[in-house]
């Protein structure tokens, strides 16, 4: 008996020693946790319960200049599978097959796959979304990102661009702008119950991001939306590739609008052909044609070397270094005074006065009036245009370019040139963002007008477009002409080579009662039978621009109608042989002539034209300080058949050459060809009969 | 005879004596007990009030946080409609319901009134030359005014 209880004894004080044992050993472990090994733990359990997110910024909005919103940021839902938690993944495959535009196959190679957690479709639609919502499917859950909205749908999306599906912008001022409308991400640190619901008053820290920051632009929707519809409407009558329509306001440089056919849509943009999210108004050139004389006429004008006044011959084409350049009359304008010419749109009188200007002089015109360089609109890939190098630029090359040929410009070059013409000859920089409101108005990053430079002075600017009204009173532009107001404009049509295809535009100066507006049209690559500027783009041009005068209350004036006023007054080139430059030039400009000087101060050896001849009021009279100059100086010979011997006379003195007559009557014959230039020292045979 | 103790009394007395000692510590553990039990109650509410306030902010941090998120769906919602509302009036839309719905059709012909309400006003600008100052001013005007002025004559 004694034995039994001293067993059992020994038994109970072994199994006390076992618990002992075992909680020593789990008093030792819960000291490794709780204070030795703590730290470890405390952060486990810290990261099970709290989640960090981040705060995705939101894009900034993007204005027109009447405060319409014209991209804007909304929240979207994305769809998530977690795989793990999927029950059934056939039939959640085939339920979400039917609802997301993605096949079963991949649907279901997604949602069996080993990743945590994957994303099945990105910023869904409301509609997709309640679908999907309403079918309650296991593993499949939702999370918010911003979307990109442009709720004025196709209206200029060649400006505004798009965005891609991470929220960065892909074209246009989205990318352009991206740095300032997409802001800075942010980060949130939550702590949430194990079902994932926020815990009150639970460890809730923030770091603040940076939402993205809006963008005002000069672009006015209304006019926008007119620009496009013009060339929609255009599109119904001629057969063309697409179209640029750019109206700027002269004064600032501000774009009203910038409209480029065939639109695209920006909300889906990959539903269209890349080539419809091509801005041609920026990123492509095209041959200016005859709207690039409006910059010959300018630069001649403030060169001195021609004036309204001076006489012009054409008889139908022109022969430069045996180059054979045609006026688009074959008959011809005959004599004709500056101001005609710019009003016929006469080729091979611009070409006379291209080359009046040294290649120099010409060349720094034209990259003074911007064209060759970008114009700085901060939009992507924006082309340069081409103008061939200066060492490769010969008699031919500057012949062409005086009438637009040779050379490729950008819509938005040729508007900018138009508008310094505009603006009293000074070239701003075009102004299509306003202003970056960072949300401080102190910190507000303002796009000022640009002045880029003054190219040339006012009153060329004003004598420019005083020619260009013509124009479109009583020459090639009569159809983009509009009652009650004085438009000046030049009309243009350039051939693609070898083939019948053209691209026709209108350049036009609209008077407003503060500031002019520049308005360009161009239809690229159009067909059939009705292709020249003055058919096509010129009544466009009159179309739209109706619109944007009624638009912004331009009233017209009835009472006052424009004549362009011609000088007929004749007055008599004195002889300036032997008198030095400076008395020469003031006796001529006090006569009412303008005066061209070639070479530094000196005596004049020799004058064109000569004295004794009578010429228009305002001509040009050249002086040379050395007469070998006046004799290598090339004159465009003009037909002189059926003018009789006294008109062929005078005709050949005002241009400065000397004929030789034979017989009497009428000419019949001339020895050197119409359209030749010779030395002035040649003389002529003229037959008559 | 022995008369022994008289226990009753003796108890009698010690009850007294036991009573009066009873009393003074049961009123001494009475009071104790009083203290302790107002005690214990006022902890008891003390901690239930503070459990109640603890529950009562979870539960308005919680109705905080589920109206945050209301809040912040409405805003969503708002933004949303602003947008569809700028689509549906956008010039696009309402050219489309102008030609399709209201048979609305472009003009051929536009004509431009311009309603010229700055007339030329004819007003008589009269000398202001104080009269007191310029005796002579008043002697001409007088000879004017009879002169301008025509008086209705009877037939005689």
């Amino acid at each position: 008996m004694q034995r039994f209880e001293n067993k059992l004894k020994n038994r109970v004080i072994f199994y006390f020693a076992i618990i002992f044992i075992v909680f020593i050993i789990l008093a030792l472990r819960l000291v490794w946790i709780q204070v030795i090994n703590s730290a470890e733990y405390q952060h486990k359990a810290l990261s099970q319960r709290v989640k960090e997110f981040v705060v995705n910024s939101e894009r900034g909005i993007i204005y027109d200049n009447t405060g319409r919103k014209l991209a804007v940021s909304l929240p979207a839902k994305t769809v998530v599978a977690l795989p793990d938690n999927i029950i059934n993944p056939k039939k959640t495959a085939a339920e979400l097959a039917e609802i997301l535009d993605i096949s079963y196959n991949k649907i279901y190679s997604r949602i069996t796959s080993d990743a945590a957690a994957i994303f099945l479709q990105r910023k869904v639609s409301e509609k997709t979304y309640q679908e999907i919502e309403n079918k309650k499917l296991k593993g499949i859950t939702f999370t918010e990102e911003s979307k990109r909205y442009y709720p004025e749908g196709k209206l200029a999306s060649h400006i505004i661009g798009f965005t891609g599906i991470d929220n960065n912008g892909l074209n246009g001022l989205e990318l352009s702008y991206n740095n300032y409308l997409s802001g800075k991400a942010g980060k949130m640190i939550v702590e949430k119950d194990a079902e994932g619901r926020t815990i009150p008053n639970g460890i809730k820290e923030a770091v603040p991001g940076r939402d993205g920051y809006d963008v005002y632009l000069t672009i006015d929707e209304v006019i926008q939306y007119m620009s496009e519809k013009a060339l929609k409407n255009a599109a119904e009558t001629f057969d063309f590739s697409g179209g640029s329509v750019i109206v700027m306001d002269s004064s600032n440089g501000d774009l009203l609008a910038m409209a480029n056919t065939p639109l695209y849509d920006p909300n889906q943009f990959n539903k269209f052909p890349e080539k419809t999210w091509r801005n041609r108004a920026i990123n492509d050139v095209f041959e200016p044609g005859s709207t690039f004389k409006i910059i010959t006429a300018a630069s001649a004008l403030e060169e001195g070397v021609i004036t309204e006044n001076d006489i012009l011959t054409d008889p139908g084409h022109i022969y430069v270094e045996n180059e054979e350049i045609s006026c688009w009359s074959n008959a011809g304008h005959g004599s004709q005074s500056f101001a005609e010419v710019v009003k016929n749109s006469c080729n091979p009188g611009f070409v006379e006065v291209g080359l009046k200007m040294d290649k120099e002089t010409f060349y720094s015109y034209i990259k003074a009036f911007g064209f060759g360089e970008k114009t700085g609109i901060r939009l992507p890939a924006e082309a340069a245009g081409i103008i061939p190098e200066y060492q490769r630029i010969g008699p031919v090359e500057l012949a062409t370019f005086s009438f637009g040929h040779g050379l490729s410009v950008t819509p938005i070059q040729l508007a900018a040139a138009v508008s310094a013409v505009a603006n009293g000859g000074k070239l701003m920089r075009p102004r299509l963002v306003k202003e970056v409101d960072t949300g401080n108005n102190s910190e507000n990053i303002t796009n000022e007008p640009q002045l880029v430079r003054q190219v040339i002075s006012k009153s060329t600017a004003d004598k420019t477009k005083e020619l260009l009204k013509q124009v479109v009173e009583s020459g090639t532009g009569t159809k983009a002409a509009i009652e009650g107001y004085e438009i000046g404009g030049k009309t243009g049509t350039a051939k693609h080579y070898n083939e019948d295809i053209y691209d026709s535009s209108f350049i036009g100066i609209v008077p407003l009662a503060d500031r002019d507006l520049v308005v360009l049209t161009i239809l690229y690559d159009i067909k059939g039978e009705t292709y020249y500027g003055s058919q096509t783009a010129a009544p466009v041009f009159k179309n739209l621009t109706a619109n944007i005068l009624s638009y912004l209350n331009a009233k017209p004036d009835q009472e006052e109608k424009f004549v362009y006023k011609s000088s007929d007054k004749k007055i008599e080139v004195p002889d300036l042989i032997g008198e030095s430059y400076l008395n020469a030039e003031s006796s001529l400009r006090e006569k009412g002539f303008n005066v061209k000087l070639i070479g530094d101060e000196g005596i004049v050896k020799a004058q064109l034209p000569a004295s004794g001849v009578e010429t228009n009021y305002n001509s040009t009279v050249w002086l040379f300080n050395e007469k070998e100059n006046k004799e290598e100086t090339l004159i465009s010979v003009p037909d002189f058949r059926g003018m009789t011997g006294l008109e062929a006379e005078k005709l050949a003195g005002q241009k400065g050459l000397e004929l030789i007559f034979d017989g009497s009557g009428k000419v019949v014959g001339q020895s050197v060809y119409p359209g030749s230039r010779v030395k002035s020292s040649k003389k002529i045979n003229i037959k008559l009969r | 005879m022995y008369q022994g103790q008289d226990y009753g009394n003796i108890a009698s007395q010690n009850n007294y004596l036991n009573e009066s000692s009873y009393n003074f510590t049961n009123v001494k553990k009475q009071a104790f007990t009083i203290i302790y039990i107002f005690m214990l109650v006022f902890i008891s509410i003390s901690i239930l009030l503070y459990i109640s306030q603890v529950l009562n902010i979870n539960h308005s941090s919680s109705k905080l946080l589920q109206l945050e998120e209301k809040l912040e769906s409405i805003k969503a919602k708002n933004e949303r409609l602003e947008v569809e509302l700028a689509g549906r009036t956008s010039l696009t839309e309402v050219e489309k319901i102008a030609k399709n719905k209201l048979n609305m059709v472009e003009a051929e012909k536009k004509e431009t009134l311009v309603y010229n309400n700055q007339f030329k006003r004819e007003e008589k600008f009269m000398a202001d030359i104080p009269k007191e100052k310029f005796f002579l001013a008043q002697i001409y005007d007088k000879i004017v005014e009879e002169v301008i002025t025509v008086q209705a004559e009877s037939l005689e």
